[in-house]
C-alpha cells in the first residue's frame, strides 16, 4: 500500500501513447472516441482548431487517419447509433450553427436543420413581403423595429438581427440585397444556434441502442431529435443559455437530462413514459459549472471556485470537495471490470480519480491539460485520454491489475497501530507460569531485586578493575580522548599492522609512542615503536603502520598481540588493546 | 596387577584400547614392537591409537577457506536464484525478520547450534581481502587445507617426540594397502593423523583394486580423499558408485550430499537426503543433514519441522533440542524455549552460553527470581571467548531496567573482551545518540558497520542520526 502511495503512476496507469507535438487546438465538447469505421477498433475523433478552418480529424493511436474541413465553427461532436442493434456503423453529428451535420464512415450524409419554433409571425410574413418585393428596406427595417420591440431582438432571426445592428443605411442595402438573392418567394429564417449537443439512448440501456439526439440552443432551448426519422421529439425552454448537457436513462422509458446554463443555474429535465411533457428542477450553483458527469447515482459538479459539487440525482446537495487547484475538466471514470465507477479531475498538470467522494489515485502529467477523455481506445478499455494546452496528447492506460482502495482521510490511530502483532499462542506453560508469578509476587520481587543489584555490583567491580589497573582497554580520567582503530591485513608470514588514531579533542603536547609486546619467538616487527607526533591535531587521522612477519608459519600458530599508546611522562598505558594473529600460511617463496 | 601381567600383551592392549585408555594402550603396544617389529597386530592397533587421538567425524569436518569460497570453480550459476545457493538465500522465508532474530557474521539467521562450515559470499574477494584480519571472523585461512589439517598436523607433531612412527616416504604403499587386515589402520593413520592426501589417496586406490572394485568402504574413502583435495567432481563419482554398485550406507548418502553442499547445489544435496532416507527411514545422521541445509538455505521453518522430527526419535539430540530453543525464543515464546534449554543443562552441558540463554528466557517469561541468578552463573564459568556476548546480554537486562550507566558499562566491557564486537558498538551508539553526543554516537556506528558488515542497524541508526541533525 506504501508503495502504491509513492509510485501511483507506476502501478495504476500505463503511458501507452504521447505525443506533445500533435498540434491539436481542440476542447472538451469537440471531442468524441467512437467505433467510427465499424471495425471495433475505437477511434478518437476532434475538431482541430488550430487552423483558420476547422477540421474534423480521425485518429487511429495519436496520427490523423481522416481529415475533413468543416464550414462553421462547430459547437460539439457526437458519435450516436441510428440504427436499431448496428454498432457497425454509428453516426457523427456535429452540430454548427442551427444544424447537425451527420457523417458516416466520416463521408457528409445529411444536414438537419432543427426546426424554426419561436420566430414571431410577424418578422416572417416582413421577410417573405420583402422577398416578393412588396416591401422596401425602409418598410423592412421600420416593422422589424416593431417587432423587436415586441420580442427582443435576441429572440429574433439572425437576418433581422445583422439589419437591425447596421449603422449605415449602405450597410443595409447591401445586406439586404446579399440576403434577398437567389430567393424567390420565402426567406429561410432563423434565430437558432446550437450551443450544446449530446446523446440519450432511446429505449434500451445497451451501447447499439439507438441514440436521441439532445440540442441545446442560445435561446434556451431543447430539443430531442430522432435519429432514425430526424424529427422533433420534444422541445422545452429553460430560463437561461445551455451551456453543457448531461443526459442519462431512456428516452422512451425514463431520462433525466441535466443542463447547466451560462449563468450557474442548473436545470433537471425530467421525462417520464407516460407523461409526454417534461419537468424542471432548478438549482443554484454557487459558482459557475464547468462541467458535470454522473457517477452511479451521483452528479458531480466541477465549478470554478476550484470545489467538486457532488448531488443526488434530484440535486440535492450531497457534499462538496474543496481543492488547492482550478479544475480544468472532469470525465465520468468507468471501468467495468472491476466494477469502478468514479470521477477523474483534471487539475492543472494532475489526475484525480474519485471513487464515492474519496480521493484514491493521482496521475501526474507533464504538460499543463486542456480536457480529459476517458473511455476505449483501440481494443483497450479504460483508457484515458489527455489533451494539453499546448497541442500535444498523451494515452494512458489503466492496468488492469490496478487496485484502488477507498480510505477516508479520518483522524485517528495511525494505521500501524491497527497492524495485528504476530503474537503466538499462550502455551500451557506460560499459564502455569503465570500462576506461579501470582501466588508469591512479594518472594519472586525480592529476590530479583537482590540480584539485580549483586549483578550491578559485579558489573560496576568488573569495570572498576579493568579502570583501575589502567591497562588501557577502558577510558579512565587518565586516558586520553583518542578513537584507535588496528587493522592488520595479509595472509602471512608478512602481515601489515595498520593503527588509526582520531583524537577528538586538542591533547597537551606530550612525547608518545605505539609499543608492541608480543611473542619474540614466533614474530618479529619491523618497528618496535612507533614515535608519535607531540602536537595531535583534533579530528584528524593519524596512521602508523608496520609490518609483522610470523617466523614459523609451518607451526600454525596463533598468538596475541598488544598494542600499547604510552606516554613518556605516565607510567601506565594511555591505551591499549590486544589481538589475535591469525594462522599464517606458510611461505610460498 | 600381577594377574594383568599374565595377560597376553595384546589381549591386554586390546582392553585398553576398548575401555579408551589409548595412551597404555599404546604403551603396551610399543612394548610389544620392540620384541617383534614385525607384528602387524600391534602395529595395526598403534596405528589406531594414533588415530583416535585426533579423530574427527570427517562428515563434520568442514571448513572453507577464502579461496575456496571466492575462487571457486565449481560455481555453475554466479547469480543463482534465491533458495537454489546456499550463498543466496532465500529472502522471502517465512521465518521471523533480522530485526527480532540476529544474524551471525556470516550473514544467516543465529542458529542453535555452532557449526564448522557456513559460507556465504559476503561482498567480493577484494572486500574480504581489505577486511582487517584481528576479528575472530575474518581470521580464516586463505585455504583450508591451512586451517584445521595444519592443527592436526601439530598436534600429532607433538605426540611423537622421537620423529615420525612411520615414515611415509619410505612406506610401501603397494604391499600394505592391497593386506586387508592392515590397510584401513593405516589408511586412517594417514588420513587424520599424518593428513597426507597424497599418500592416502594411493592407499585407497590400491586397495578398491585389490578388493576388485567390490567394496564400498574403500570407494568412500577414495571419495574423501578426493574431496579434501578438491576434486569434487571423483568425489561424486566414488560415492554415488559406492551406492549404486555395491552397498547403500547411510554414511555414502551424507558424503554424497555434503558433496553437493560443497558444490553449491543445496536442492541435489536435499535429494541425496531424501533419497537416503528412503533406504533409512527416520535416521538421525540424514535427518540433520536435511535440517542444516534447509536452515542455512534460510528456510527456517522446514528446518525446525525436521529438528522436531529428529527429536521424536533421539530425545536426547542436543543440536535439535538447541535449534528448536532458540527458534523458539526468536518466536516470541521464551517460555517454551527455557524448557529446550533446561533438558540441555539436564543432559549435562553446562557452559557459559547455556546458562546466558536460560538466564535471558526466564528473564523474557518473567521468570525474575530465576533470571539474574543464571547470568551471575553464567559470567562465574565464562571463558575468555565468550565474555563480549556475555556482556552485551547483561546490556540487554540493563537497558530493560532502565539502567542506562550500567548498560554503558556492560558494553564497555564487551568491547574490552573483544574490540571487534560489532553489536556492541552499535548499541553504545545509541546510548550516546540519546545523550545527544553526535559526534561520538557517529564514530560508534562508523565503527559498527565497519566491523560487522552483517549488521543493518549501525546503517539505520547512522541515517537516522544524520536525518535528525
Amino acid at each position: 500500500m506504501l508503495m502504491n502511495e509513492l509510485n501511483p503512476q507506476q502501478k495504476r496507469w500505463v503511458r501507452a501513447l504521447w505525443e506533445p507535438l500533435a498540434n491539436l487546438e481542440a476542447n472538451k465538447s469537440c471531442i468524441a472516441i467512437g467505433n467510427i469505421q465499424g471495425d471495433y477498433d475505437f477511434k478518437l475523433l476532434a475538431v482541430d482548431f488550430s487552423q483558420p478552418t476547422c477540421h474534423l480529424k480521425l485518429f487511429k493511436g495519436l496520427s490523423v487517419i481522416s481529415d475533413s474541413v468543416l464550414s462553421d465553427m462547430p459547437a460539439g461532436i457526437i458519435t450516436f447509433v441510428c440504427d436499431t442493434g448496428q454498432l457497425d456503423s454509428p453516426c457523427v453529428g456535429v452540430a454548427c450553427g442551427g444544424s447537425i451535420l451527420i457523417y458516416r464512415n466520416m463521408k457528409p450524409y445529411y444536414r438537419y436543420n432543427i426546426p424554426q419554433q419561436d420566430l414571431s409571425q410577424m418578422e416572417i410574413s416582413l421577410w417573405n413581403r420583402a422577398a416578393e418585393k412588396k416591401v422596401s428596406l425602409e418598410e423592412l427595417v421600420d416593422g422589424l423595429e416593431i417587432v423587436r420591440d415586441e420580442v427582443s431582438i435576441s429572440k429574433m432571426s439572425f437576418h433581422s438581427q445583422h439589419l437591425l445592428t447596421r449603422e449605415t443605411d449602405e450597410d443595409r442595402q447591401q445586406l439586404f440585397v446579399k440576403v434577398l438573392t437567389n430567393v424567390k418567394d420565402t426567406v429561410t429564417l432563423s434565430n437558432i444556434q446550437i450551443s450544446c449537443i449530446t446523446t440519450v439512448k432511446r429505449n434500451s440501456a445497451q451501447l447499439s441502442g439507438v441514440d436521441v439526439i439532445v440540442v441545446g440552443t442560445e435561446l434556451g432551448s431543447i430539443y430531442w431529435v430522432d435519429s432514425q426519422a430526424y424529427s422533433l421529439l420534444s422541445y422545452t425552454q429553460i430560463q437561461g443559455v445551455p451551456e453543457k448537457l448531461l443526459a442519462f436513462g431512456q428516452y422512451d422509458i425514463d431520462s433525466k437530462t441535466v443542463v447547466c446554463t451560462r449563468d450557474g443555474e442548473v436545470f433537471i429535465l425530467k421525462k417520464d413514459a407516460h407523461k409526454s411533457e417534461i419537468s424542471q428542477t432548478r438549482c443554484h450553483m454557487k459558482s459557475h459549472v464547468l462541467n458535470v458527469v454522473k457517477a452511479r447515482n451521483t452528479l458531480v459538479f466541477a465549478c470554478r471556485d476550484r470545489t467538486l459539487v457532488f448531488c443526488s440525482l434530484k440535486g440535492k446537495r450531497l457534499n462538496e470537495i474543496h481543492l488547492d487547484e482550478d479544475i480544468v475538466d472532469i470525465e465520468e471514470f468507468n471501468y467495468e471490470p472491476r466494477q469502478y465507477i468514479g470521477v477523474l479531475v483534471a487539475l492543472k498538470q494532475e489526475v484525480h480519480v474519485y471513487l464515492d467522494q474519496f480521493l484514491v489515485d493521482k496521475l501526474k502529467i507533464d504538460l499543463p491539460i486542456e480536457w480529459i477523455k476517458f473511455g476505449r481506445l483501440g481494443r483497450e478499455e479504460g483508457v484515458l485520454i489527455i489533451g494539453t494546452t499546448t497541442g500535444g496528447l498523451g494515452v494512458y492506460i489503466f492496468r488492469r491489475t490496478a487496485i484502488l482502495e477507498e480510505k477516508a482521510e479520518i483522524a485517528g490511530a495511525p494505521p500501524a497501530q491497527n497492524l495485528k502483532l504476530n503474537v503466538p499462542k499462550r502455551s500451557k506453560i506460560f499459564v502455569d507460569q503465570s500462576l506461579r508469578e501470582r501466588e508469591n509476587p512479594q518472594k519472586i520481587h525480592k529476590i530479583y531485586q537482590r540480584d539485580l543489584f549483586m549483578l550491578k555490583l559485579q558489573t560496576a567491580k568488573t569495570f572498576a578493575e579493568l579502570t583501575s589497573t589502567s591497562s588501557g582497554l577502558l577510558p579512565t580520567k587518565e586516558s586520553e580522548p583518542i578513537d584507535f582503530n588496528v587493522d592488520l591485513h595479509g595472509f602471512g608470514p608478512m602481515f601489515k599492522l595498520t593503527i588509526k588514531m582520531v583524537p577528538s579533542v586538542p591533547l597537551p603536547a606530550a612525547n608518545r609512542w605505539i609499543a608492541f609486546t608480543y611473542n619474540k619467538d614466533e614474530y618479529s616487527f619491523q618497528d618496535r615503536m612507533i614515535p608519535v607526533p607531540s602536537r595531535l591535531m583534533p579530528k584528524f587521522t593519524y596512521t602508523f603502520a608496520t609490518e609483522i612477519t610470523c617466523l614459523h608459519p609451518e607451526k600454525g600458530l596463533q598468538e596475541d598481540v598488544k598494542v600499547l599508546l604510552i606516554r613518556a611522562d605516565r607510567t601506565q598505558p594511555v591505551w591499549m588493546a590486544t589481538f589475535t594473529m591469525p594462522i599464517s600460511e606458510p611461505n610460498i617463496l | 596387577m600381577t594377574s594383568s601381567s599374565d595377560l597376553d600383551p595384546l589381549y591386554k592392549a586390546l582392553l585398553y584400547f576398548r575401555i579408551n585408555r589409548i595412551d597404555d594402550c599404546q604403551v603396551e603396544c610399543t612394548k610389544i614392537l620392540e620384541k617383534n617389529p614385525l607384528d602387524q597386530a600391534a602395529w595395526s592397533l598403534k596405528l589406531a591409537c594414533f588415530t583416535e587421538e585426533v579423530y574427527v567425524d570427517e562428515l563434520e569436518n568442514d571448513e572453507a577457506g577464502l579461496a575456496e569460497t571466492y575462487m571457486d570453480d565449481n560455481v555453475i550459476s554466479t547469480a543463482a536464484r534465491p533458495g537454489t545457493s546456499l550463498m543466496r538465500p532465500v529472502t522471502t522465508g517465512k521465518g521471523p525478520s533480522p530485526a527480532v532474530r540476529p544474524r551471525t557474521t556470516a550473514g544467516r539467521p543465529l542458529s542453535g547450534m555452532v557449526r564448522p562450515e557456513t559460507r556465504l559470499k559476503t561482498g567480493s574477494m577484494e572486500k574480504a581481502l581489505r577486511t582487517s584480519r584481528t576479528s575472530r571472523a575474518a581470521s580464516r585461512a586463505v585455504s583450508a587445507s591451512t586451517a584445521r589439517q595444519v592443527r592436526l598436523g601439530t598436534a600429532s607433531m607433538i605426540a611423537q617426540q622421537e620423529g615420525p612412527f612411520l615414515n611415509l616416504a619410505r612406506l610401501n604403499i603397494d604391499k600394505y594397502a592391497t593386506d586387508p587386515q592392515v590397510n584401513r589402520y593405516l589408511f586412517d593413520y594417514v588420513f587424520l593423523h599424518e593428513g597426507d592426501m597424497k599418500i592416502a589417496h594411493q592407499i585407497a586406490a590400491a586397495a578398491t583394486r585389490a578388493c576388485e572394485y567390490n567394496d564400498w568402504y574403500w570407494k568412500n574413502q577414495l571419495g574423501k580423499c578426493y574431496y579434501r583435495l578438491g576434486m569434487f567432481r571423483d568425489a561424486e563419482k566414488q560415492f554415488a558408485s559406492s551406492l549404486a554398485k555395491n552397498q547403500k550406507m547411510v554414511e555414502t548418502y551424507a558424503y554424497l550430499a555434503k558433496v553437493y553442499i560443497r558444490l553449491d547445489q543445496p536442492l541435489s544435496a536435499i535429494d541425496r537426503y531424501r533419497s537416503g532416507l528412503e533406504q533409512f527411514p527416520n535416521d538421525i545422521t540424514l535427518l540433520t543433514g536435511l535440517a542444516r541445509v534447509y536452515e542455512q538455505l534460510g528456510d527456517i521453518n522446514t528446518s525446525i519441522d525436521y529438528y522436531k522430527v529428529i527429536l521424536k526419535h533421539d530425545a536426547s539430540n542436543v543440536e535439535a533440542i538447541a535449534c528448536l530453543g532458540t527458534n523458539f525464543f526468536y518466536t516470541d515464546q521464551p517460555e517454551v524455549a527455557l524448557k529446550f534449554y533446561r533438558r540441555i543443562l539436564q543432559m549435562g552441558v553446562n557452559n557459559a552460553e547455556l546458562y546466558m540463554n536460560i538466564g535471558l528466557c526466564c528473564f523474557y517469561c518473567q521468570q525474575l527470581d530465576l533470571a539474574i541468578a543464571c547470568i551471575d552463573q553464567a559470567h562465574a564459568i565464562a571463558t575468555d571467548d565468550v565474555q563480549a556476548d556475555l556482556w552485551y546480554n547483561t546490556a540487554h537486562i540493563a537497558l530493560a531496567n532502565g539502567d542506562i550507566k550500567m548498560a554503558d558499562r556492560c558494553l564497555r566491557l564487551a568491547l574490552a573482551a573483544n574490540p571487534e564486537h560489532a553489536e556492541s558498538m552499535c548499541n553504545l551508539g545509541i546510548l550516546k545518540m540519546r545523550e545527544g553526543k553526535v559526534t561520538q554516537a557517529r564514530n560508534w556506528f562508523h565503527s559498527a558497520s565497519n566491523k560487522g558488515p552483517h549488521l543493518f542497524e549501525a546503517h539505520f541508526n547512522l541515517a537516522l542520526l544524520c536525518y535528525q541533525v
